[in-house]
């Protein structure tokens, strides 16, 4: 069951779930994990409702129901040979799936030049995935904080 | 729709390829004048029987999901009950869903109030509170669920009967752009089979498992939560 739902939950990044609290209800959520990790999903979620409310309050072995993969995801097959530039609002934008995908072996192939991401906040306190930011330096993706 | 890859209707010639040349059939008499140019040789019988594979070829490699004659009758078989599984596909994103105004449903309910009863009471004397005033309408699908029954039943089903002729026209674009990457042929398939289990039907919430809770930002509002598919781990 739970193999047949992964292959089923096949998405690119850009695709979005629906993401499902027991009696609270559903909320539409990017997803913050990589495709090239079959198997695990990652939502970031920040709290500013019923449904966010009720997940913040989940511990680790809770069960929650996703929905999707939905959307139409990046076109990654036109990123082939160009240098990419990420333009984009909210803190989904810079999530850890794009530049792990770019440095997958099977995109390597496809020979995608230096992606760019220009790495804002509106306040220091909200800026998300410093670690994953201090990895994408040492891989060489250029960005400004 | 009827229609395949060697479909000649409304035709006056079908080109037919056959790799390195083509074969043309004139459908009409326009075709066949066309036909008597120089451009075109008479096509030999081992031109002829290639076509002919490669014509049933393309066909076998087309099935249809629905035949367009029992489209109507299938779809009025479409039950709420089924609905009820087949609708939850839909994603919720709201503006998705701005409920439009259904003139007919508001002449009628204004005949039934009297004309001289609305002049005074304005849009007070409409039922439903989810009114969109602009629009000078009310909305008789306040639900996903009544909306997505009437995208599919007002193509495939309300028009055939009333109008002898389906709403869509087999471009597949609604599949192509649909911003929620609806299939509506899966919806189909899945209506005419009358069942929609969680193995069929990859919308039906599955259960995932919460691996991880990684605390983002100082104040604990942002939070990243890993997940893994229900009996992994």
């Amino acid at each position: 069951m739970a193999r047949a739902d992964e292959e089923r939950f096949a998405y690119t990044p850009g695709q979005f779930a629906e993401l499902s609290v027991f009696g609270k209800g559903e909320a539409p959520f990017g997803m913050a994990s990589t495709p090239t990790r079959p198997g695990r999903l990652s939502f970031s979620v920040s709290k500013i409702g019923v449904v966010t409310g009720a997940l913040h309050r989940m511990e680790k072995g809770d069960v929650v129901g996703v929905r999707g993969p939905f959307g139409n995801g990046y076109p990654l097959q036109t990123f082939k040979g160009k240098n990419l530039v990420l333009v984009g609002g909210g803190f989904r934008v810079f999530h850890a799936p794009v530049p792990d995908e770019f440095h997958s072996p099977r995109f390597k192939q496809k020979r995608v030049q230096r992606p760019h991401g220009d790495l804002r906040s509106k306040k220091a306190g909200m800026l998300l995935y410093k670690k994953d930011l201090e990895a994408w330096k040492s891989k060489g993706i250029s960005g400004c904080i | 729709m009827g229609g395949g890859p060697c479909s000649a209707e409304g035709s006056d010639l079908l080109l037919l390829d056959l790799g390195d040349r083509y074969i043309a059939e004139a459908v009409s008499e326009k075709g066949a004048a066309l036909l008597e140019d120089r451009a075109f040789e008479k096509s030999d019988e081992k031109s002829l029987s290639h076509a002919e594979k490669i014509r049933k070829q393309a066909e076998a490699s087309m099935q249809p999901l629905a035949k367009k004659e029992t489209w109507s009758r299938n779809w009025s078989g479409f039950s709420a009950i089924r609905f009820g599984k087949t609708w939850q596909r839909r994603v919720q994103l709201r503006d998705l869903h701005v409920p439009l105004p259904d003139l007919s449903l508001l002449r009628s309910l204004r005949r039934s109030i009297g004309p001289g009863r609305r002049k005074d009471q304005g849009l007070g004397f409409l039922p439903v509170p989810s009114v969109h005033p602009a629009g000078f309408g009310f909305n008789p699908r306040p639900t996903v669920k009544e909306r997505f029954r009437q995208r599919i039943m007002h193509k495939l089903s309300y028009l055939p009967r009333s109008q002898a002729m389906t709403g869509c026209v087999g471009c597949g674009r609604c599949v192509t752009e649909c911003p929620v990457n609806l299939d509506i042929r899966e919806v189909m398939v899945i209506s005419f089979r009358g069942k929609c289990t969680v193995m069929e039907n990859p919308y039906v919430p599955v259960p995932m498992r919460i691996e991880e809770i990684i605390v983002e930002t100082e104040d604990e509002n942002i939070k990243t939560f890993e997940t893994v598919f229900y009996g992994q781990g």
